[in-house]
């Protein structure tokens, strides 16, 4: 199973905050699974930026923060990093402060 | 007498309903020296130059607390175009007039309250104010920036900066009520707290709009820890300038101004003030994520990524962080946001603890009363930062030291009968957090020790390698071993472990304006320099450093131009700020500044592995960063600046 953790405003469109899935193959599988289970889509893009969530009924774009094993996904291989047993992914809505 | 009363004039409403009030291009205020520690400025009308528009719109106040006496002075414009304002101009002043080596707690040292150029205009977040000393903790500069209302009722007063020397014989507080400036008597208010000192302040002066800020007990006492509090809840917390405040005897400046800001160049300001604006409501982080959810969201990304250093950074994951999340927070305690002046962002928080009503606490305050200390549930959290923030201390330094003396206490170098019947200090007891910060904060008992900061305990133990410091001042809440840029603006940052003289965090974690990996240190001195040169421009321009979340340099160069009239694009804004920042170096090492053992970590992040968690086995590797930084910034490989480089930037 994957573990998947949900953050941020992220929670107000999955109404849980945690949820375990059947290892898919890559993170561009996981992504899928989530806007099917969710509603909305979840995007992966090659670039920093193009990862997103959107609401397919309102239209509204959020920029994500994806970490896979606590390592950003895009120094974690991106949208094909291969996913494994055990894996944990966090997703956060864009943030920031200090 | 009240001659140079301006006619407040309606102003303009941003988004979120603040009203923005416009300054009066001033002529020159002379300097004028009055008896009384009275200002009468009588000829102040007669003087403007209406339509100049030159930099001198704004005045330097001169408080001479040991003698009463205050005089105004015009402002250097050569100094405004080298140095903008804020931070910049302050540290000028303070390097050119003060003598090196003089004691921080002395009437020798100065005290500058100091606002920038957009500092109460209608640019975007231009409500800040710095204040600006040698400082207690470190023996280094000191600048700590604040928010609220306080700096933009300082400009509208009529003053750029305030200059405060000496020392009075007896407790006051300056009252500057736009051209009527006086010092007057506060021996009734000496041992109370912010709240209780600025609402008695504000009934005394007849005026409830008028803006206090103010120190508590710890300022009083001496804590090098202290922090002066404005607005209630808005701190300049860092670097224990409220302790500088405290040593002059001065409880609180208490400002009431009624000018008007008149753009240098009106019509094309309205246009940047619109895309900037535009920018800022597009970006991720100034319009989505920190108007809804402030700074505390970052609790969780930070563990997550396994570099949110807990107990005292002996460890980097908190397990049971989700307690005192951003989340959290939000789900049981938060009742609104708040925002400082002319802000579209609106980052505060507001909550509520039983029947109590604050502010915060925001992140680094999260971490540094929470995973630092290693308590998970907020309650205590919250309750130790309603105490910060009465009694005058920096959330991060005090938290950090609690810190520091959990690790002595449960490593048996404090015994539990110097406790004297208060709470063991062992690490995830919420009770010993609040009754120690509450000690520290009133200096008493054990608590003196506590209030002289990690460092200072910790040497008292003979045990200063459990301060997690830099040039003693204690680190904020990003783990350097994970996260290696902010690491290399911790070590070198002029006024101590500082995370905003370079939010490298933006890159390193978020991404903007592009995602750099946290584990590498290739390109980091670069990233770093360019951040710390921009960041002491943003300071001095009186803006928010979150707005550099969606503004550039052009942006900030077309602000101070178009609204304050002084001369600059961006290329000279970013020299502007690698000028200030080579300024502190000197400032730092006048006052004997030792690279070699100054601009680094605490040894346990450069030798100890992180031991678990996400980012387990990495340490810093600050050595691979430092001498690329130096050299980048022209200075030798000792942390010199070359002459060529002091040549460069009009500073030799």
């Amino acid at each position: 199973m994957v573990r998947v953790s949900f953050f941020g405003s992220i929670r107000s469109i999955t109404h849980e905050n945690e949820t375990e899935v059947p290892a898919p193959a890559t993170m561009r599988d996981l992504l899928s699974l989530l806007s099917s289970a969710y509603g909305v889509n979840f995007a992966p893009g090659d670039e920093f930026d193009g990862w997103t969530v959107s609401d397919t009924e309102t239209g509204g774009v959020s920029v994500m923060i994806v970490l896979l094993n606590g390592r950003h996904i895009q120094h974690a291989g991106g949208a094909d990093a291969p996913l494994s047993e055990g894996d944990h992914v966090a997703i956060f809505p864009l943030v920031g402060g200090g | 007498m009240d001659s140079g009363r301006k006619t407040l004039k309606k102003g303009v409403r941003p988004d979120n309903g603040v009203e923005v009030f416009r300054f009066n291009i001033d002529g020159p205020g002379e300097s004028n020296r009055a008896t009384g520690g009275k200002v009468e400025n009588r000829n102040r009308l007669q003087r403007e130059r209406k339509g100049e528009k030159d930099m001198n719109k704004r005045d330097v106040l001169r408080v001479d607390l040991t003698h009463g006496k205050v005089e105004r002075e015009p402002l250097n414009s050569k100094w405004e175009k080298e140095f903008i304002g804020g931070r910049g101009y302050a540290t000028k002043l303070l390097y050119q007039e003060m003598k090196a080596g003089v004691d921080p707690m002395s009437p020798d040292n100065k005290l500058v309250f100091a606002t920038g150029p957009l500092t109460g205009s209608s640019a975007p977040t231009g409500g800040r104010y710095m204040a600006v000393t040698k400082s207690p903790l470190t023996g280094f500069i000191a600048c700590s920036n604040s928010g609220g209302y306080w700096g933009a009722e300082l400009a509208r007063a009529g003053y750029m900066h305030v200059v405060l020397e000496g020392k009075a014989d007896k407790p006051v507080y300056l009252w500057i009520n736009d051209d009527k400036v006086e010092i007057r008597d506060a021996s009734k208010l000496w041992g109370k707290d912010t709240h209780v000192t600025t609402d008695a302040l504000l009934k005394e002066v007849g005026d409830n709009k008028a803006r206090v800020a103010c120190i508590g007990p710890a300022g009083e006492k001496g804590s090098p820890i202290a922090a002066i509090i404005n607005d209630k809840h808005r701190a300049a917390g860092r670097s224990g300038v409220g302790a500088v405040m405290g040593s002059k005897n001065l409880k609180a400046v208490v400002v009431r101004g009624s000018g008007v800001f008149e753009a240098s160049n009106p019509g094309a300001l309205k246009e940047t003030l619109k895309t900037s604006l535009q920018k800022i409501k597009e970006n991720g982080v100034t319009g989505e994520g920190l108007p809804a959810l402030g700074t505390p969201v970052l609790v969780n990304v930070i563990n997550q990524l396994g570099s949110y250093p807990h107990k005292n950074f002996q460890e980097s994951y908190m397990e049971e962080a989700e307690k005192h999340s951003g989340e959290t927070l939000a789900e049981k305690y938060l009742t609104g946001t708040s925002n400082c002046f002319a802000c579209p962002i609106g980052c505060g928080r507001v909550t509520k603890l039983d029947d109590v009503q604050g502010e915060g606490p925001e992140y680094e305050t999260l971490w540094a009363l929470g995973a630092s200390c290693g308590v998970a549930d907020l309650e205590p959290i919250i309750r130790a930062n309603y105490l910060c923030n009465e009694l005058g201390l920096d959330t991060i330094s005090a938290g950090s030291t609690v810190a520091a003396s959990m690790e002595l206490f449960e490593k048996g170098y404090v015994s539990p009968e110097e406790l004297a019947g208060g709470p063991e200090l062992k690490f995830g007891s919420g009770d010993a957090l609040v009754y120690w910060i509450e000690k520290m904060g009133k200096v008493e008992g054990f608590g003196k020790k506590l209030s002289q900061g990690s460092y200072r305990l910790g040497e008292s133990y003979g045990h200063p390698e459990v301060s997690m410091s830099v040039k003693k001042q204690e680190m904020p809440a990003y783990d350097p071993r994970g996260i290696q840029g902010i690491g290399l603006t911790y070590a070198v940052s002029n006024r101590g472990g500082c995370h905003v003289r370079g939010y490298l965090i933006s890159p390193e974690v978020l991404g903007l304006p592009e995602k750099l990996d946290p584990w590498v240190t290739e390109d980091k001195a670069q990233w770093g320099k360019i951040f710390h040169d921009l960041t002491a421009a943003i300071d001095s321009s009186g803006m928010c450093l979150f707005t550099s979340f969606a503004l550039g340099a052009d942006d900030y160069a077309a602000l101070i131009k178009q609204g304050a009239g002084i001369d600059v694009d961006a290329e000279e804004l970013l020299k502007a700020g690698e000028r200030i920042w080579n300024l502190e170096r000197l400032f730092n090492l006048r006052e004997g500044l030792d690279p070699a053992k100054d601009d680094t970590l605490p040894k346990r992040l450069l030798n100890d592995p992180i031991p678990g968690g996400p980012a387990k086995g990495k340490v810093s590797m600050l050595h691979e960063m430092l001498p690329e930084y130096y050299e980048l910034r022209g200075w030798d490989e000792k942390g010199i600046p070359k002459p060529a480089k002091l040549a460069e930037l009009g500073l030799q």
